[in-house]
């Protein structure tokens, strides 16, 4: 396979890096200038992973440039979090003072690509519904956090709380994980194409970032991790994954072309989660007001939090409300002015229609007419023959057979323009049909 | 009440006579129980006989006014029933909570107590009566928003509800607030009655005819209402209330204009009601989607927003605070899940739509396909409308000359005979020709009597089944039979059509076809009989593009353009397998009496003598 030029400069640098990485890895101790190049490694992967998804971007048509948009977007919110820990790790000299806000990077990153994965981008669709597609992301991303705010945030910011503060975290990541894996495995699967390997190869990373991610966390939790360790490289094979996908993807088109209403359908079902999504606040604020052993601060905190939520919610949905009216309005409209069109169209038809009957109709006509006509010519030419006839009489009576040889003139010419080659075939070939 | 009687009546525009009737009879009505009540509250004392009558009064006309506005809504269709509706339920409301009091004061002979299930009821009243007005049952309705209203109606009921029990009901919870309760409930229920007066003020601006004058008596009792209401209230504050006292004489009244408005409803009809949608203009769509979509976001939104207002002030009533939370918690939920439903009716209308447009782009698409195929029939069409015109003129010319030998004195017996079978031979050809340049012309539908025996001769003889060696064709017509009002051209085509048809089933096997003509009751009925194979699924041969023929040979357009045309003559066609074999095309023709019609078919002459 012949990849593009940029492409193999950043699969190649990415692969030195991953190879200077299990080298220092291997040898080196865990001291400052470690952690300084463990923490480099994966800002550093994850730059040129950015850079190989934008350069797809760039080429791809369909849906894929969106896609390949979002997945870049969804890299950035994860660099974002590889920078913060790496600025208090190194800059610093010391740890964060609070994990909240790289944990919030890396959360929201996983919704980007959540969405991204959704987008289905083997299919080849108008994208009209694209708007309301990403009102639907941003509520199911608002109430993401909206749960990590409510679940976790409380134990950084009243007093940190690593305790009761990591679980939740961990829970939550971890869920975020196993839908996006199930949604890749459910794409893996229905594919058999070079659209699997694709699905494959993003499969492989998730699968990597969340088992990386719980053995991270679980050697954190132990003391056993360091920065530039062992521990770290299924995250950078993981990122390591998505230069690889977008280098072989480089000249990927969708293949399949759905119908108008797929769209919808699907975005219905997104829709209907993100509304889920939304009633559940009410229901975990009920419940979080009535638990117990909670200090009545973090109880306000998270009211506070959920009200505001649901205020900010609610004005994305009539934002999504108004959008779909909208578009309702436009589409009956478009409706009617193409039964209008089949009306004007039907008329025409309907007048071809009886050209082509005509047709047959002249072609029995025609022998119809020639009949009463042989008569006619008959009877005048007996006529003609009286003797006792006056001269102006037989004058008359010529006078019709003149007019009858007119006549029989015109049922030839017809039966010619019938039997004509350009129009006679055509004649010919509907003459049975129009059943 | 004379002044607004004058308005009432100036106001109608073209009022119909039952409803001038109704509006005379309400005035008198209304008044009659002004009197009656006022009367009442003077003479007699306080006592169980008054509050008999003042309660049993009122009673009595609500239960009236539930049951006119429930009559209405099952007189009525789609908006205008959704309307009365909730005048019925907005009706009934007032009635249980009136029922409740009255059966305290009547039977258990004691004070009402403070029943806030009742307060709540009467209160929940106004929702129903204020949201039918934002139905507009005035205007025409379009189908598609219709179901969004009622959710947005839903959305109301909710908030007010929520919002009385958060301001009003909750004060019941505390010990010794029963002040504060009533004094939050009569601002919530003035709040309410004078939302109601502002809506259906704004309401006579956008309506007129009757609906004005309807919306009149509506506001009519909006006003006496929001009146009554105050002044009791102040009465019962100041202790000076009791039921039947001079303070109910305005409730009456309102309860009475309330009557009025459900009995004189029930004669006017929404706005003329066309069968093909209206087209849906850009700002009438903005609109009905306007108003709803707002109202429910100041309502959704507000609810969170109350909530926020809520933590950072409950210091004040920390008893209520979990209390208004947790309402206003539910109503967060049920407001939210009701806006999903709004949102999945949107998605799925917009799925329909969606549907439909690409079926009729799919249609669009094949009629053009096919009107490529056989656009170039129309030079054809021209030739043989040329050839029909010289041969008729050729007839003509014959005809004229025969008359001219036939009209001499000639000194041969046989001139005349002969002329005169030349002119019938030049006659019948001249007809058969005029028939085919009828229908070359591209002429919309002429309705005119038409005999229906000589246009079957006529498609007989044209069609290439007379031609047929092994096929016989029975035309058994009924005497007497009457004419249609139809266009002998497309007729022709329709018989041609199903001729062709059965000459094709036919054409390899051989056999009968029996066509026969009979009029029965007020119809013309027409059955084509054949003998063949019969048909594959007599449901779909009407369906555009059907064919069973093989690919070249039809195009599946014949018998749909038939039904077409049969269903402009208001006629009906279908088919069936006969069960003894063969297909059977029946088509019901209405018949006009024949004494009105001038005979006026031209084909008679063709087809009397047939050759």
């Amino acid at each position: 396979m012949k990849l593009p030029a940029r492409h193999k400069i950043y699969l190649l640098l990415g692969a030195l890096l991953l190879v200077a990485h299990l080298f220092v890895a291997a040898l080196a101790k865990p001291s400052y200038t470690l952690t300084m190049i463990g923490d480099a490694f994966p800002c550093a992967l994850l730059l040129l992973a950015i850079l190989s998804v934008r350069e797809n971007s760039q080429n791809n048509s369909g849906i894929l440039p969106q896609f390949w948009k979002l997945i870049a977007a969804g890299l950035v919110f994860v660099s974002l979090s590889q920078i913060y820990w790496f600025y208090f790790d190194t800059m610093r000299l010391y740890a964060s003072p609070s994990p909240v806000p790289g944990d919030t990077f890396f959360l929201l990153a996983h919704v980007f690509f959540l969405l991204a994965f959704t987008l289905r981008p083997h299919i080849l669709f108008s994208g009209r519904d694209l708007r309301i597609r990403r009102l639907d992301f941003a509520l199911l991303a608002l109430w993401w956090f909206a749960l990590y705010a409510y679940f976790a945030i409380p134990w950084q910011l009243f007093g940190q709380d690593f305790a009761k503060y990591n679980p939740a975290y961990y829970l939550l990541s971890f869920i975020q994980h196993l839908v996006i894996v199930a949604v890749l495995v459910v794409l893996t699967l229905k594919h058999s194409d070079e659209w699997r390997r694709f699905y494959a190869c993003f499969l492989l990373a998730f699968i990597l970032i969340g088992a990386g991610n719980l053995l991270l966390s679980v050697e954190i939790d132990r003391g056993n991790y360091y920065s530039g360790s062992f521990y770290d490289t299924p995250f950078l094979v993981a990122v390591y994954c998505f230069s690889v996908v977008a280098a072989l993807s480089s000249s990927y088109q969708p293949t399949k072309s759905a119908s108008p209403d797929w769209e919808y359908r699907q975005n219905r079902w997104t829709a209907r989660i993100a509304m889920l999504g939304i009633l559940s606040m009410p229901i975990i604020a009920f419940f979080g007001f009535y638990e117990k052993g909670v200090s009545p601060e973090i109880v306000a905190f998270r009211l506070r939090m959920v009200f505001g939520a649901m205020f900010v919610l609610g004005i994305l949905v009539f934002w999504k409300i108004n959008l779909l009216a909208r578009e309702l309005v436009h589409l009956v409209q478009l409706t009617q002015a193409s039964v209008e069109n089949l009306k004007s169209v039907q008329a025409r038809l309907a007048h071809s229609q009886k050209l082509s009957a005509l047709g047959r109709l002249a072609a029995g006509a025609a022998h119809e007419i020639s009949n009463p006509l042989t008569a006619i010519l008959g009877y005048s030419e007996l006529l003609a023959d009286i003797p006792s006839l006056t001269p102006d009489d037989r004058r008359q009576a010529e006078a019709i057979q003149r007019q009858v040889h007119h006549a029989q003139a015109a049922v030839n010419s017809l039966r010619d323009s019938l039997r004509d080659p350009s129009a006679g075939d055509r004649i010919g070939a509907a003459k049975p049909g129009t059943s | 009440m004379n002044a607004d009687k004058n308005l009432l009546s100036l106001s109608a525009r073209n009022p119909g006579e039952p409803f001038c009737r109704a509006l005379r009879n309400s005035y008198i009505f209304v008044s009659t129980l002004v009197v009656i009540s006022l009367h009442a509250a003077l003479l007699l004392p306080n006592g169980l006989t008054l509050a008999a009558i003042g309660d049993l009064l009122q009673v009595g006309l609500v239960a009236a006014a539930t049951v006119f506005s429930f009559q209405n809504a099952t007189r009525t269709r789609s908006r205008l029933r959704a309307f009365w509706l909730l005048i019925c339920f907005g009706c009934g409301t007032w009635l249980t909570s009136l029922s409740i009091w009255s059966v305290y004061e009547l039977y258990l002979h004691k004070p009402a107590p403070d029943l806030p299930f009742a307060d709540l009821l009467l209160f929940l009243k106004l929702v129903p009566l204020t949201a039918a007005i934002f139905l507009e049952p005035q205007r025409p309705s379009v189908s598609r928003f219709r179901a969004f209203g009622l959710l947005d109606v839903c959305i109301l009921v909710v908030y007010s509800l929520y919002l009385f029990s958060f301001c009003a009901l909750v004060y019941r919870l505390l010990p010794g607030a029963v002040d504060v309760y009533n004094f939050q409930f009569n601002v919530a229920d003035a709040i309410g009655n004078q939302l109601l007066l502002i809506a259906v003020g704004s309401a006579i601006f956008r309506a007129d005819g009757e609906w004005k004058a309807l919306y009149r008596i509506y506001f009519a009792f909006g006003a006496a209402y929001c009146l009554a209401s105050s002044l009791s209230n102040a009465a019962i504050d100041l202790g000076k209330y009791y039921t039947g006292s001079l303070y109910d004489v305005p409730f009456t009244a309102a309860i009475a204009a309330l009557v009025c408005f459900t009995r004189v409803g029930g004669q006017v009809s929404s706005a003329k009601e066309s069968d093909t949608p209206a087209l849906l203009s850009n700002e009438e769509a903005a609109r009905s989607s306007f108003v709803s979509t707002y109202l429910a976001m100041f309502v959704t939104l507000s609810a969170p927003a109350i909530g926020i207002w809520l933590l950072t002030t409950h210091v004040s009533l920390p008893q209520l605070f979990p209390v208004r939370l947790g309402i206003t918690l539910l109503t967060i939920f049920i407001l939210t899940l009701l806006l999903s439903i709004k949102l999945d009716l949107l998605t799925t209308s917009l799925l329909r739509t969606l549907q439909g447009l690409s079926a009729t782009y799919t249609r669009i698409e094949r009629f053009e396909n096919h009107l490529i195929q056989t656009e170039k029939l129309t030079s054809l069409g021209e030739a043989v409308a040329r050839s029909a015109n010289q041969i008729k003129e050729a007839m003509i010319s014959i005809r004229e000359l025969a008359r001219g030998l036939s009209k001499r004195v000639s000194v041969d017996p046989k001139v005349p005979s002969m002329s005169s079978k030349i002119a019938h031979y030049a006659l019948r050809t001249d007809n058969l020709v005029q028939n085919m340049l009828r229908f070359a012309q591209e002429t919309p539908i002429q309705l005119s009597p038409t005999e229906l025996k000589p246009l079957l001769d006529s498609a007989i003889q044209l069609s290439r089944i007379a031609k047929l060696p092994n096929l016989r064709v029975n035309l058994r017509a009924q005497e007497d039979c009457q004419s249609v009002q139809g266009d002998s051209s497309q007729l022709l085509h329709v018989f041609l059509q199903l001729l062709s048809n059965a000459a094709d089933a036919l054409e390899e096997s051989g056999g009968t076809l029996d066509i026969s003509l009979a009029s029965v009751g007020s119809q013309l009925l027409i059955q084509f009989a054949d003998s063949g194979p019969g048909i594959k699924d007599p449901e779909h041969v009407f369906e555009p593009f059907y064919t069973t023929k093989p690919v070249g040979k039809g195009t599946g357009l014949g018998l749909s353009t038939c039904y077409g045309i049969i269903q402009q003559h208001k006629g009906e066609i279908f088919c069936r397998n006969r069960p003894e074999g063969g297909a059977l095309f029946v088509i019901t023709l209405p018949a006009v009496t024949t004494d009105k019609v001038p005979v006026a078919a031209p084909e008679p002459e063709v087809v009397g003598e047939s050759l």
